[in-house]
């Protein structure tokens, strides 16, 4: 049963068989145990820095006291997708962007320079005392929207 | 070979001696500016900087008067933005390519010019310019020049002869000199029933649109006076800048003038971080102290001319 | 049935009125959210007490879910906008920008506060782990090594992992099993020692 668990988690079990898996799950203590571990030992693998979170057994405790929850709907079938990615983030970097290789003053190109000392031939980030203005302004103009918009407005004014 | 030849001849000659008139070329700007927006269409572009550049792939399909269109980068960083109706979307693997994405999606090529181009006629004057031949296509340029002369960067478009599709664009100093361009290097415009996948690929997206950015932010407790005329301002609210969350909140102003977005950031003096003028691209970074705050503008703008106009605003509390 | 099915599942059990596959659902996702959690709150407790309320949460408004997004996203999402009120009610801003979305289409940032998540007991027990199972995949016959981080460290299905290592894909699922419970065997008298110690 314990190899039908670990393939049941890799989602590579066939549709016939995984509700008996996790019937089996759902009823064994044991089971589900492992479900826990091979899941852990997948994290601990991934260097996950949380192993140790546990809230299994308040979570569990907690839905006691909920009602029992009911879908009013028959929930849609999905296509198969790829397995899950664990979730990214992790750098601590908020630049804005500019192009480097322009500058009309030398003052300009000093900065750019100090910045991005390499490939001056790609689009890359700007990393001085400016660069959280650059990105909120980015932020703010992004996607051309407030042309749309303010073009809209325009011809109601009209 | 004559063949080919005539036509070509033909339409130089119906250029040189049919003298469109303003009128009419205000009204080629307006088709172009809907074609750029709503047009189907598969392809390549490539944007330049100064002496960078790069490439992007670019599919859009229109159903229902709704376009969805995506843009891939195909060098540099990584990312994406997606077009649903209104709603554009930055997309990247990682914050760095998060960011890049951000900036790709303040230009939306080819639609750089604003819905209603009428209201450019207040700070720009309409030309038209020769002829010319872009990824296979023959083209007509047409040139938005500032009318204060030495302000405001021109735009010069060089317009699709059949679809009025905008194959390539200018950005010009007031001297003349290319800061940056955009061109098509492959275009299909018969893409029949395309699919464009509007999911982004990247684990990382952010979400654009004016509705939410307008009514996310509160007022500002500060008025600006001073902003030259055509300017008007489309989102002010207070935030905190990004990377930099753990500071104080600035003002943020947003000004456009249809078709150049320029933000004044105010803060007081004492928590300013930046001073100088700097260039990046056409964009440009000028900060100025105005009484007890620190005005910093950030802009498509020369940099004199940004200089300019951040001496000339004056900020005052609001009662 | 891929591991996106599995999810929706365990879902639609839960939906049918069925608790004990949510704590299914909370046995394989609580670490993950828990990392992500402790990206933007500092305190180890608090992300605890975060991760517990944002499955409770998610268990609520279950009856909502329909499959449209992975299960995961819709819960990653539930777990940073309650890390949002949480940080909001303690009197802490919560950041934009430059991260992830939450309901609102604003994004939080993931990347500015440096997570301090450890405590030494708890540190030490997340070390003990880590090298726990180092160590037992390290002592793992080539196959079943190669076998497992194929899966957990690549993400590649037992189909693509026969291909590489050019066996039935019986045999690769024998393997992953194999070394899953070599694995575990070293790590159970860990677990065992500290059930009793709150971890």
């Amino acid at each position: 049963m314990n190899e039908k668990i670990s393939a049941l988690m890799d989602g590579e079990l066939s549709p016939n068989e995984v509700d008996d898996v996790s019937d089996a799950l759902l009823a064994e203590e044991s089971l589900s145990a492992c479900w826990s571990e091979y899941h852990l030992i997948g994290e601990a693998m991934r260097r996950n820095g949380v192993l140790t979170l546990d809230v299994r057994e308040k979570v569990s405790a907690r839905l006691r006291d909920e009602p029992t929850v009911l879908s009013p709907r028959a929930p849609l079938r999905q296509r198969p997708v790829r397995r899950y990615a664990a979730m990214a983030a992790t750098v601590a970097f908020a630049a804005a962007v500019g192009w480097v290789g322009f500058g009309q003053d030398p003052a300009s190109q000093v900065v750019v320079a100090q910045a991005v000392p390499v490939s001056q031939d790609v689009f890359a980030p700007v990393s001085g005392v400016e660069a959280p203005y650059l990105a909120a302004h980015q932020e703010a103009a992004g996607g051309g929207l407030v042309r749309v918009s303010m073009a809209a407005g325009a011809k109601v004014a009209h | 070979m004559r063949g080919l030849l005539l036509p070509f001849a033909v339409t130089l000659l119906g250029a040189g001696s049919v003298h469109a008139s303003a009128a009419d070329d205000w009204a080629l700007l307006g088709k172009a500016a809907a074609v750029a927006r709503t047009q189907p269409l598969a392809g390549s572009y490539l944007h330049q900087v100064g002496s960078a550049a790069e490439t992007f792939r670019i599919e859009r399909a229109q159903a229902h008067g709704k376009v969805r269109e995506r843009r891939v980068s195909l060098d540099g960083l990584p990312r994406e933005v997606i077009r649903n109706g209104d709603a554009v979307v930055s997309a990247g693997p990682d914050p760095r390519a998060l960011q890049a994405a951000k900036a790709s999606s303040v230009k939306l090529f080819p639609a750089l010019l604003p819905e209603g181009v009428d209201a450019l006629q207040q700070g720009y004057t309409l030309t038209r310019l020769g002829q010319s031949r872009v990824a296979m296509r023959d083209c007509q340029w047409l040139e938005l020049k500032p009318r204060e002369a030495g302000q405001r960067y021109a735009l010069r478009l060089c317009v699709d002869g059949k679809s009025h599709l905008p194959l390539k664009t200018m950005t010009l100093t007031p001297q003349g000199q290319v800061v940056e361009s955009f061109s098509f290097i492959d275009l299909n415009l018969n893409v029949g029933k395309l699919k464009v996948d509007v999911k982004p690929a990247y684990k990382l997206s952010a979400k654009s649109s004016a509705q939410r950015a307008a009514a996310d932010t509160p007022t500002p407790a500060l008025e600006l006076r001073g902003m030259p005329a055509g300017f008007t301002l489309v989102q002010a609210g207070e935030r905190r800048l990004p990377g930099d969350e753990g500071a104080a909140p600035v003002q943020h102003f947003v000004y456009s003038d249809g078709l150049v977005m320029l933000s004044v950031f105010a803060e007081p003096g004492a928590q300013a971080r930046t001073t100088g003028a700097h260039g990046y691209g056409a964009l440009s970074v000028v900060s100025d102290p105005e009484g007890d705050y620190q005005l910093t503008l950030v802009g498509e703008l020369p940099e004199a001319s940004l200089a300019a106009i951040a001496r000339g605003l004056r900020i005052s509390k609001k009662p | 049935m891929s591991e996106r099915e599995l999810d929706q599942q365990l879902v639609e059990r839960v939906q049918r009125g069925e608790k004990r596959a949510f704590d299914l659902l909370v046995a394989k996702y609580q670490k993950r959210l828990g990392r992500l959690l402790s990206r933007f709150i500092k305190d180890s407790a608090d992300v605890e007490d975060v991760t517990q309320e944002a499955f409770v949460k998610a268990y609520r408004a279950l009856p909502s879910f329909r499959g449209e997004s992975a299960f995961y996203t819709w819960l990653y999402r539930i777990g940073i906008n309650t890390a949002k009120n949480f940080l909001v009610a303690n009197g802490r801003k919560p950041m934009v920008h430059a991260g992830v979305e939450d309901e609102d289409g604003e994004t939080l940032d993931l990347s500015s506060q440096v997570p301090d998540f450890h405590t030494p007991e708890a540190d030490l027990m997340n070390q003990q782990i880590l090298a726990t199972v180092n160590q037992a995949v390290e002592a793992l016959p080539e196959d079943l090594r190669t076998a497992i981080t194929l899966r957990e460290m690549d993400g590649l299905s037992y189909d693509e992992i026969a291909q590489v290592m050019g066996c039935p894909i019986g045999t690769v699922r024998s393997r992953i099993f194999r070394a899953r419970e070599a694995i575990a065997t070293q790590l159970r008298p860990l677990l065992d020692t500290s059930k009793d110690k709150r971890w």
